[in-house]
């Protein structure tokens, strides 16, 4: 099949996979994702090589558009607005899943540099699958906004954690021989690449804030938001600094600094759908069907341990934050889903690591699979266990209803 | 010449504590979708709220937050499926419902700069601050078609 029939029936494919899906209550993802492993080359084979060529290309791009617009959240208004339950929990549940789950790797006899960057993708969830289970049963209440709240900026986080472990991953790989001296000079090169990205991300926010003045129509406009959010990851990687982490700080930078920024997010969010579509069918279709039989006790242990470890982590962060007991409880359950953040480290994983990438890349892959359809089912029990999933009450609690006047 | 010269001075403004029967009330005054803006008591713009935002408030997924996410669809709201009771038009007010991320320009601002700023970020009309950002008015896209159109001798 010629490379653009070829994209044609993936976009159409596509479309037809999401209704279909939908229709059994899993999220477009899962659709896409599963798209992509029938039309790849284990089954169907109707991906043309060249698209399958490109697929580092295309990840990379699409890693940048959804860096960038992660970065929005981390406006200070934003920070306000989440209050503390929501930053201690959604900061301990990921810092939980990437410790336990690395703990578990080396206990497995993994390499530090292997084990530290299944650790570090386990801390991503996927807001998609929970926003789409809390819609579809019209939850409401304090659990469900905390558990929104920690969905919304948990891969933030983990984009963190993963930049450091990238770096620490790399490090440790490349100069097997250690020492004390060795593990300072590996610090101070992660923080070189995060100190770097960050100058790298807040100098390019500022240029695309002050040359707006020059853009002239709307088309302008688009191309311009765009081309900033290319020029920023082609830097970054030009320097050898984290793309993601770049671009993030590049969004962050950007909301803060320009209170107009949102026209930037709202103009690409326009055109970023069929990159994203894209991205999660590419991804499917990159899976090696062959490598599934080495995951075994890799994939058993990932899938446990990640959900242990986010459910202790957000246990001790509703603790510190004074959260209530069901929150406390039940929250970790909530955050099952696994998507889009963690397969994006994992394709980063898979071109930096040639030796190791391809297996962790089809074991993330796999999992994600498995939690995509396992994950709403967690999260409606999750909701269900706290009471929220029930017809509305209305019970103005502690409000004057008089609606008087200001 | 600039906005000050031409722009709409007579604005309908609320403050951040209007509950939402208020704000109901001063919808139903008017013909089309409106934007009222929302000013503390120093005359200061927190915010604005459309029709889009007085439903939204009933779809708790509509954060703002959720914008910065890259894969969840953003359904449009069905407003015959909202679960709505009497009482919230007491239970919400202007600062719940607001939108903080607005667009406006300043006074001194040309005309021609100002219908640029409105193709360019595609709206059609803008609230129009002063140097301390007090709202003193605003321009739609009709207003500087009416000038230019004027100043052409065809009205």
């Amino acid at each position: 099949m010629n490379t653009i029939l070829s994209v044609g029936v993936i976009f159409l494919a596509s479309v037809l996979a999401a209704r279909i899906l939908n229709k059994i209550h899993l999220p477009a993802v899962t659709a896409y994702l599963l798209l992509g492993v029938i039309l790849g080359g284990s089954f169907l084979n109707v991906v043309s090589g060249s698209i399958l060529a490109a697929s580092g290309l295309i990840s990379n791009v699409v890693l940048g558009f959804i860096a960038f617009s992660i970065g929005r959240n981390f406006s200070f208004e934003s920070f306000r607005k989440i209050g503390s339950s929501v930053l201690w929990i959604s900061i301990l549940e990921a810092m939980g899943a990437w410790i336990l789950v690395t703990l578990i790797f080396l206990a497995l006899k993994k390499p530090f540099h292997i084990a530290i960057l299944f650790g570090a993708i386990s801390a991503a969830t996927a807001p998609a699958a929970t926003v789409m289970i809390i819609r579809e049963y019209k939850a409401k209440g304090n659990f469900t906004n905390t558990l929104l709240g920690v969905v919304a900026i948990d891969d933030a986080w983990c984009l963190i954690i993963f930049a450091i472990s990238l770096a620490l991953s790399k490090a440790i790989y490349v100069r097997q021989t250690v020492s004390n001296l060795f593990y300072i000079k590996v610090i101070l090169s992660a923080g070189a690449e995060i100190f770097g990205a960050f100058i790298l991300g807040s100098l390019t926010a500022l240029l695309m804030t002050k040359a707006k003045r020059f853009i002239k129509s709307r088309t302008e406009f688009l191309i311009y938001s765009i081309g900033f959010v290319f020029f920023n990851a082609g830097l970054a990687i030009g320097f050898n600094f984290s793309v993601l982490l770049a671009n993030m700080f590049f969004g962050a930078v950007l909301v803060n600094i320009d209170h107009e920024s949102f026209k930037f997010y709202d103009v690409i969010s326009t055109v970023d759908p069929p990159l994203y579509m894209l991205f999660f069918v590419l991804a499917g279709a990159n899976m090696e069907i062959g490598l599934l039989k080495n995951i075994g006790i890799t994939g058993v242990a990932y899938i446990i341990y990640r959900v242990i470890g986010k459910a202790l982590g957000s246990y001790l962060g509703g603790h510190i934050s004074g959260a209530p007991d069901n929150i406390k409880k039940y929250i970790g359950l909530g955050l099952v889903p696994q998507a889009g953040v963690a397969l994006g480290c994992a394709l980063v994983v898979r071109s930096d690591f040639p030796q190791a990438g391809p297996v962790i890349f089809t074991t993330i892959l796999a999992t994600t699979i498995i939690y995509e359809i396992v994950g709403p089912v967690c999260t409606k029990i999750a909701l269900e266990k706290v009471g929220e999933i029930t017809r509305f009450e209305t019970k103005p609690e502690n409000k004057d209803i008089t609606g008087g006047n200001c | 010449m600039i906005l000050k010269d031409i722009m709409c001075k007579k604005i309908i403004t609320v403050q951040p504590c209007a509950t939402l029967a208020k704000i109901l009330d001063m919808f139903q005054q008017f013909h089309t979708f409106p934007l009222i803006p929302v000013v503390d008591d120093t005359g200061i713009v927190k915010g604005t709220i459309s029709l889009k935002n007085i439903i939204e408030i009933f779809e708790p997924t509509k954060m703002e937050i959720f914008k910065s996410i890259s894969f969840i669809e953003h359904p449009e709201v069905n407003i015959f499926d909202l679960e709505i009771t009497p009482e919230m038009k007491y239970l919400y007010i202007a600062d719940d419902l607001m939108d903080t991320k607005f667009l406006s320009i300043k006074e001194e601002t040309s005309v021609e700069k100002a219908y640029t700023f409105l193709q360019v970020n595609h709206i059609d009309k803008v609230l129009i601050v002063n140097d301390t950002k007090q709202l003193v008015g605003w321009i739609g896209t009709f207003d500087i078609i009416r000038t230019v159109f004027r100043q052409k001798g065809l009205i």
